[in-house]
């Protein structure tokens, strides 16, 4: 190697580290600092909750009717959006849906639009919190459980990191 | 004060033919003794001996396989594993794991001398990097098929082949380029259906894009090593999506429920068709300019702009009837086959022979029992099917070792005829 050629190199590798150091990093963040929100899962189909090792999760607020809600549609596939929560103990409910930023709001969460149904009065929303990795052997309590509530983390931008589950009122230890 | 050029490496039997052709040189006046003397000293004998090229890619082969073994394992032993393993023991196997596989990359590379194992040690580390992207993501619940991890794996390969000018490295960008474009892809259509043809579409023009892009490096930047990987990758994309466009089958779906296409795709189809031909436009101009335009490397350049229309009438201009569209494109694929004999021939390309009659197999065997599943009786269309490829297979090597011998006889009017095949 060249001096140039080892300076690119070790850079390029530096980059690489300091990339996968700042995703622990952010991650991390929004994981402590995030604020929490408990949302209610809906009954995950008992014929196939498990692709490779991970439960797909879906949830209460994942189809939004919007005509019952403050919203500012249309909406289309793919657009992003913000949805305003509201915290009614035990778990956070819908109550506004808008494409624009949401800093006025006090508690939202980032979302994708997966499906418009009834002309643009249902909409499905993906946040990115579908998914919960588990050991292997690990999913037959999963599979078994009648209630599924998730706690994630939501940072100041409405973006949400799936922190644990609460399986028929009890935290699911991974070990 | 002038420092010397380094000597070439060249086998003995190679050394021993320039000893013999400079002498016949000198013999017919065509250079001096000092001249033929100057050019001798341009080279030197290789240290490995006869067979050492042979060696050099088998020892390259065998340690690209192992950095992809070991690389597979790692990602399997921790995916197995990922939540049973405590959150630092996690971060301390990723980035220890990464920055010693580089250290050990560039140990081999610099210290010791042996680039081929050294640059399949950073190969291992490039894929490396790509479990770790993965994994971090999904010690946060974060699903594998989400589109940035393949594009973050991409931003941290695609300079690391360009910092070493390493064609593994490359080899593994164009894979992870073009797995996030599918993954990307599929996120930007929507609407119940009719994903494929828009996909082999866009495939399409991404492969014309790679070739073009490939050709550049080699005919304007005179970049060599990126440029076979690229023109490789490209043709086999373009190829892979234009024998898919020879099904009916694809232009019925599309027609019966047609997927809505999002902006981004819109953005990356037109941005990949028109930095394609924009690519091929400059080569072809900058080949004439320097007075090498040759006819192979017009036709190449007729046939893929050609390909760029035909990508644009099948994703925008539907015809309602699927038989005009599978017609078009199956012309399109005999051309293409013809195209690249063609040019292997004129250009003596060996392997764009090989190719081209291994696509006419393919494509007639298809058309076969496209045809003779519908038409004839299951054992009748199995033994004539059979029957066909044994002729078919005759036949075509018979052609290809004609044309390989004809292309070795021009390159060496004295040499062996045989060598090459």
């Amino acid at each position: 190697m060249t001096g140039r050629t080892r300076i690119a190199f070790f850079a390029v590798v530096a980059l690489q580290v300091l990339f996968l150091v700042g995703l622990v990093a952010y991650k991390e963040t929004t994981l402590r600092s995030g604020r929490e929100v408990v949302l209610q899962t809906l009954p995950v189909d008992p014929r196939d909750p498990f692709r490779g090792d991970f439960l797909i999760l879906r949830y209460v607020i994942s189809t939004l009717p919007t005509r019952a809600i403050e919203s500012d549609g249309p909406f289309a596939t793919g657009d992003v959006v913000y949805v305003r929560l509201q915290d009614r103990q035990p778990v956070a409910d819908a109550v506004g849906v808008r494409r624009a930023s949401a800093q006025d709001w006090d508690l939202f969460i980032r979302g994708t639009v997966t499906g418009v149904q009834d002309g643009g009065q249902v909409l499905e929303v993906q946040y990115g919190i579908e998914s919960y990795f588990v050991p292997e052997g690990k999913g037959l309590v999963l599979q078994r459980a009648r209630d599924i509530k998730a706690i994630v983390a939501v940072d100041a931008s409405g973006r949400a990191i799936l922190k644990r589950l609460i399986v028929d009122g009890k935290v699911f230890q991974t070990r | 004060m002038t420092t010397p050029t380094p000597r070439q490496p060249l086998d003995e039997q190679s050394i021993a033919l320039l000893q013999r052709e400079t002498s016949v040189w000198v013999a017919r006046g065509l250079v001096t003794q000092e001249q033929a003397a100057a050019i001798l000293t341009g080279y030197e004998a290789a240290p490995a001996g006869p067979g050492h090229w042979l060696q050099g890619r088998l020892i390259t082969a065998l340690a690209v396989l192992g950095a992809v073994l070991v690389g597979l394992g790692v990602i399997l032993f921790i995916g197995a594993n990922w939540q049973t393993i405590p959150k630092f023991g996690k971060l301390a196997m990723v980035f220890v794991g990464l920055v010693a596989t580089y250290g050990a990359g560039f140990w081999t590379t610099d210290r010791l001398r042996m680039p081929n194992v050294g640059t399949a040690v950073i190969l291992l580390g490039a894929l490396l990097f790509g479990a770790a992207v993965f994994l971090v993501a999904q010690a946060y619940h974060v699903r594998a098929g989400t589109p940035s991890l393949f594009l973050w794996w991409l931003l941290g390969v695609l300079p690391l082949a360009y910092a070493l000018r390493s064609r593994a490295v490359l080899v593994l960008g164009v894979g992870t380029g073009l797995a996030t474009l599918g993954v990307y892809a599929a996120s930007w259509m929507h609407g119940g259906g009719g994903f494929v043809l828009p996909f082999f579409a866009l495939a399409m023009v991404v492969g014309i894009c790679l070739a073009a892009l490939g050709s550049a490096k080699r005919r304007i930047v005179a970049t060599e090593w990126a440029a076979q990987p690229l023109q490789w990758a490209g043709a086999l994309v373009l190829l892979v999506a234009l024998y898919m466009f020879t099904f009916r089958f694809l232009f019925s779906e599309a027609l019966a429920r047609e997927a809505a296409l999002r902006w981004q795709f819109l953005l990356a189809f037109h941005l990949s068709a028109g930095v394609g031909l924009a690519t091929l436009i400059a080569v072809w101009l900058s080949d004439v300019r320097a007075g090498r335009a040759s006819s192979s490397g017009s036709l190449a350049f007729v046939g893929l702009a050609a390909l760029v229309g035909g990508a644009y009438w099948a994703l925008f201009t539907p015809l309602g009837s699927e038989v005009s569209y599978a017609l078009v494109f199956n012309v399109a694929m005999a051309v293409a086959i013809l195209g690249l004999v063609l040019v292997g021939y004129l250009d003596g390309k060996a392997a764009a022979v090989n190719l081209g009659i291994g696509l006419a197999v393919l494509d007639i065997v298809t058309r076969y029992f496209d045809l003779a599943w519908r038409l004839l009786d299951r054992s009748v269309a199995f033994i004539m099917g059979g029957l066909l490829l044994l002729a078919l297979g005759f036949a075509l090597e018979r052609l290809r070792r004609r044309v390989l011998t004809t292309i070795v006889e021009r390159e060496q009017p004295d040499g062996a005829a045989g060598a090459g095949r």
